[in-house]
C-alpha cells in the first residue's frame, strides 16, 4: 500500500491519500502547466489500492480553490478510477468543497461527476 | 531611454490603467509568481472574490497556453517575441481588460479563427454546455497522454469573459509571412 502525502506548492494542492482509513484529501490551487507528473502518481495509486482491497466505503474529499483547464482531466481520472471501484460494488463519496460565491468551482464539481453514476457527490460550502 | 522619457512611459501607464504588464517568456514559474501577485493585487484593491478567480484563471490560460505555443515550435522562440509573447491587464472603470499577444505559425491562423468565432457566436449557457461536452470527451483520451487542455482553455477564457473574445491577426514584424502576430482581449 502506497501512502501518498505531498505538501503543497504554488501550483499543485496538498495531497493525502490514506489506503489505510480508505481516505483521499486533496485541497488548494492547482494549475501546473504540465498537470500530467502531478496526476500520474494519485491516479495509480489509488487504482491499486481500490483494485486490490475493494474497500467497502472510499471518501474523497476535494477542496480547491482554483483550477487550470489542463488539470481538469487529471481531476476526471481520479473521478473515474473512484466511479470503476463504484461499479465494483464499493461506496464512493466524493465531497466537493468550494466557496458558495465561486460558481465556476460548483459547476466543476457537478460536470466532473456528472456521467459517473457510481460516485456520490456532496457539495460543501466553504467560506473562502 | 532617459529618466524622462521612462517617466513619461510610466506616467502614461498609470493613466492608461495598466495594472500589469508582461512580456518575454512565460515559464512555469514566471507564470505562479504573477498570477499570485495579481492575486494579491485585486484582493487589496476590494475586487471581488469572483472577479478575483476569474482574472487570475484567465491570465493562467492564456499565459500557459503563449507557453505552449513557444515550446510546440521552437522558432517561435526566436525572434521578437522570444520565448512567448505578452499580457497586459489593464483596469477600466467597472471592469478589468486582458489582453494577450503572441506569435504564431501563419498557418494555424484559420483554424484559430475558426475556433474563436465559434466561441464568439455562443451564449453563456451554450459556452457552458461546449464545455461539459468537452470535459466529456477528453474523459475518453488516453490517460497518459500529455493534455494541452484538451481544447477547454478557450472555453474557460469565454465563459469568464463578461463579453464576446475579440481577438486579432496582424502580420509579424520578422516579414517572412511564416508567422503572425496573433492577438486576445477578454473582460473581467
Amino acid at each position: 500500500m502506497s501512502v501518498i502525502r505531498a505538501e503543497r506548492t504554488q501550483v499543485t494542492p496538498e495531497v493525502i491519500f490514506s489506503p489505510l482509513e480508505n481516505t483521499l484529501h486533496i485541497s488548494g490551487e492547482c494549475y501546473p502547466e504540465n498537470p500530467l507528473p502531478f496526476f500520474v502518481p494519485i491516479v495509480s495509486a489509488l487504482k491499486d489500492h481500490l483494485v486490490a482491497t475493494k474497500p467497502s466505503l472510499f471518501e474523497a474529499h476535494l477542496h480547491l480553490q482554483y483550477v487550470n483547464s489542463a488539470s481538469t482531466k487529471g481531476l476526471q481520472s481520479i473521478i473515474s478510477v473512484l466511479n470503476d471501484a463504484g461499479a465494483a460494488g464499493s461506496a464512493i463519496e466524493v465531497y466537493w468543497a468550494h466557496d458558495p460565491e465561486d460558481d465556476a468551482m460548483e459547476e466543476l464539481g457537478v460536470d466532473l461527476v456528472e456521467d459517473f453514476t457510481h460516485v456520490h457527490l456532496h457539495r460543501v460550502h466553504v467560506a473562502a | 531611454m532617459n529618466f524622462a522619457n521612462f517617466e513619461s512611459f510610466q506616467k502614461q501607464a498609470r493613466s492608461a490603467g495598466i495594472v500589469f504588464y508582461h512580456t518575454g517568456e512565460f515559464s512555469g514559474p514566471i507564470i505562479s509568481a504573477a498570477a499570485e501577485s495579481l492575486k494579491a493585487r485585486m484582493q487589496e484593491s476590494g475586487a471581488s472574490g469572483p472577479a478575483t478567480r476569474k482574472l487570475f484563471s484567465t491570465f493562467v490560460e492564456m499565459a500557459q497556453n503563449i507557453h505552449h505555443y513557444a515550446s510546440e515550435s521552437p522558432d517561435i522562440a526566436s525572434g521578437a517575441l522570444a520565448g512567448g509573447g505578452t499580457i497586459c491587464v489593464i483596469k477600466g472603470e467597472e471592469e478589468y481588460w486582458i489582453i494577450c499577444a503572441n506569435r504564431i505559425e501563419t498557418a494555424r491562423i484559420l483554424d484559430i479563427s475558426e475556433r474563436l468565432d465559434s466561441l464568439r457566436s455562443m451564449s453563456l449557457e451554450e459556452i457552458k454546455k461546449a464545455y461539459k461536452e468537452q470535459l466529456r470527451n477528453s474523459a475518453h483520451e488516453d490517460e497518459n497522454k500529455e493534455s494541452k487542455g484538451a481544447g477547454l482553455g478557450w472555453l474557460t477564457v469565454a465563459r469568464d469573459s463578461k463579453q464576446p473574445l475579440e481577438y486579432s491577426f496582424s502580420s509579424d514584424s520578422d516579414g517572412s509571412g511564416k508567422y503572425a502576430h496573433f492577438l486576445v482581449k477578454a473582460v473581467i
